[in-house]
């Protein structure tokens, strides 16, 4: 055993395959796992948008879109970057909402404990 | 191990009657404890609290969408010089020797309060584990097993890979078994006996398969260091040391494969396992079974098995339902993979909470017995420790879970390319959190008993 083994052994993601994932960081953001192979499993009778650049498959074509903007953003035709503002966009406005819904649960939470705090 | 507290603590609570009985002073503070209307926040309301505090930090989560600061805060690191060639020698030299001590010590000492037995589960299984997700991971360096296999000659048979690391998993489980069952968290011989067993295996293997693949693999002791070592915030890089945020590594913890996911299931389980089994529910049961003329061993081991596989089994299912909720088409089994490193965290924090006032009512002891291994001396010293301190293992086990969601949020945006998407995948994980964290409080607000 050599000393940079051991040190080796200690490092997260240093063991054998994953060895250059984990040197690469993780840049592949919204991507998926690195390797493809084993990593997706579709369902055989539902609609399937796969990636032409990596070929993820999406259940999704705004997620698709979206996926192509984050990963691929270098390598966009016109229309995908279309596709990918129009998909973020619609994004935004449903994250707003589900964010109101989230603040709006935690101050319920919140005054609900607060109450049962008084009565207990 | 719970059996030995649960003495000490009978010990400590008869020095604090004495006490009372002695000081004159604390007759009259009786009068005005009566007298002052005791605020007792009932345990449910705990529960209830935990929980919910559990379910705010993932809403609050939730705000965080920028995914390049998500990245960054993981990301974040200072580095420092690995240690030095004296450094590593005096980490092997002091891992060999403690090895030898232990051994020696637990056979010749003496049979009551050995001082190799405490060191085993105090200083080591307890207080040395807090330093591997606390600090840093030094098990590399420290591990004796991995010093004395380098110097035997190896055969480098190629490790057979549909094992996986299901060895691991089993001899965690095996070891747990082990140590709720025997009297080796008592009685120095026995423990002799089994560190000896453990040392004979794992030379064996990795004199068979090669000492890298045997620890990186098959070895329980040397993976529960490094999963709970991605938790630290010191980590070790190929060229020195890294300096990160708590949590922040465990992004880039790769859990390979089913075996993996679930020993860190395993590893969860363990702990709550010896919680579970030394409430007053479980000694009720423990002594009906017993009473029913059935030997509890057998009974410990299906207790163990059976919620092990709840734990995985519940865990898996969790990872389809992400998988229908995140709207996705990655396999449950990467699923699973990809969020088992958040585990960790909340591991951490529940093994913190479970052994901390265990580890500090007993440290002065240690020092005493360390002093005098082979004898027994009149008197075992033991830190009291204030009410209050129950706060801090609460503490513990909700910070483990807020790191956890943290971990889990990361994760999902890291894997889905829609924010939504990335929260949604979510939900599943956070309600076994939520469900978790309440489990874990009310095993700590358990009262601890001698169970049979």
């Amino acid at each position: 055993m050599s000393e940079r083994d051991a040190a080796a052994e200690d490092v997260p993601g240093r063991s054998e395959q994953e060895a250059t994932a984990a040197t690469a960081g993780p840049t592949h953001v919204g991507t998926g796992p690195g390797p493809l192979e084993g990593g997706f499993d579709p369902p055989a009778s539902a609609d399937v948008f796969e990636c032409g650049y990596c070929g993820r498959p999406f259940a999704e074509e705004d997620l698709l879109a979206l996926h192509r903007g984050h990963a691929h953003s270098d390598q966009l035709s016109e229309p995908e970057q279309a596709a990918f503002e129009a998909a973020y966009e619609t994004e935004t406005g449903e994250m707003r909402r589900f964010q109101l819904k989230a603040a709006g649960l935690v101050v319920l939470l919140y005054f609900l404990l607060l109450m049962v705090y008084a009565l207990v | 191990m719970s059996r030995l507290r649960t003495r000490l603590a009978g010990g400590v609570a008869g020095l604090l009657a004495l006490l009372a009985v002695a000081d004159p002073a604390l007759a009259h503070g009786g009068a005005v404890a009566s007298s002052r209307r005791t605020v007792t926040v009932p345990t449910w309301l705990v529960l209830m609290t935990g929980g919910a505090a559990v379910g705010a930090s993932f809403l609050l989560a939730t705000f965080v969408t920028d995914r390049a600061m998500v990245r960054a805060v993981d990301g974040w690191r200072r580095l420092a010089p690995g240690p030095g060639r004296l450094a590593r020698g005096a980490a092997k030299a002091v891992g060999v020797l403690g090895l030898v001590a232990v051994l020696a010590v637990a056979a010749v000492g003496p049979t009551e309060n050995n001082a190799a037995v405490l060191f085993v589960w105090v200083g080591w299984w307890a207080g040395y584990t807090m330093t591997t997700y606390l600090v840093g991971n030094s098990w590399p360096g420290v591990n004796p097993w991995r010093t004395l296999a380098g110097l035997l000659p190896t055969l480098d048979e190629s490790y057979p890979d549909r094992l996986g690391s299901w060895p691991a998993v089993l001899a965690l489980l095996a070891l747990i078994w082990v140590e709720t069952v025997s009297p080796i968290t008592d009685d120095p011989r026995p423990l002799a006996a089994v560190v000896v067993a453990y040392t004979l295996a794992t030379l064996a293997g990795a004199t068979v398969y090669g000492a890298d693949t045997w620890f990186r693999r098959a070895d329980p002791m040397a993976r529960v260091f490094r999963y709970y070592g991605a938790v630290a915030p010191v980590q070790r890089t190929g060229d020195g040391l890294s300096l990160r945020l708590p949590g922040g590594a465990l992004s880039e913890l790769r859990v390979g494969d089913d075996s993996e996911v679930a020993f860190v299931v395993a590893l969860l389980w363990a702990t709550t396992f010896d919680g579970f089994v030394s409430t007053g529910v479980w000694a009720d049961i423990a002594g009906t079974v017993r009473a029913a003329g059935v030997p509890l061993a057998p009974v410990y081991l299906a207790v163990l098995a059976g919620g092990f596989g709840l734990f995985l089994g519940g865990y898996r299912l969790s990872s389809r339902v992400a998988r229908r909720t995140g709207d996705t088409y990655l396999s449950t089994a990467t699923v699973a993979r990809r969020f088992a490193p958040s585990l960790l965290a909340i591991a951490a924090g529940y093994h913190l909470a479970h052994y901390l006032s265990f580890l500090l009512s007993l440290a002065p002891a240690i020092v005493v017995l360390a002093a005098t291994p082979l004898s027994t001396p009149p008197q075992v010293p033991v830190l009291p420790l204030p009410v209050w301190f129950d706060l801090v293992g609460m503490t513990a086990i909700l910070l483990g879970h807020v790191l956890a969601i943290w971990v889990a949020h990361a994760t999902a945006y890291d894997l889905f390319p829609g924010r939504l998407q990335a929260v949604r995948s979510q939900y599943p994980f956070i309600a076994v959190m939520v469900f978790y964290t309440m489990t874990s409080l009310w095993l700590l607000a358990q009262p601890e008993v001698t169970t049979p």
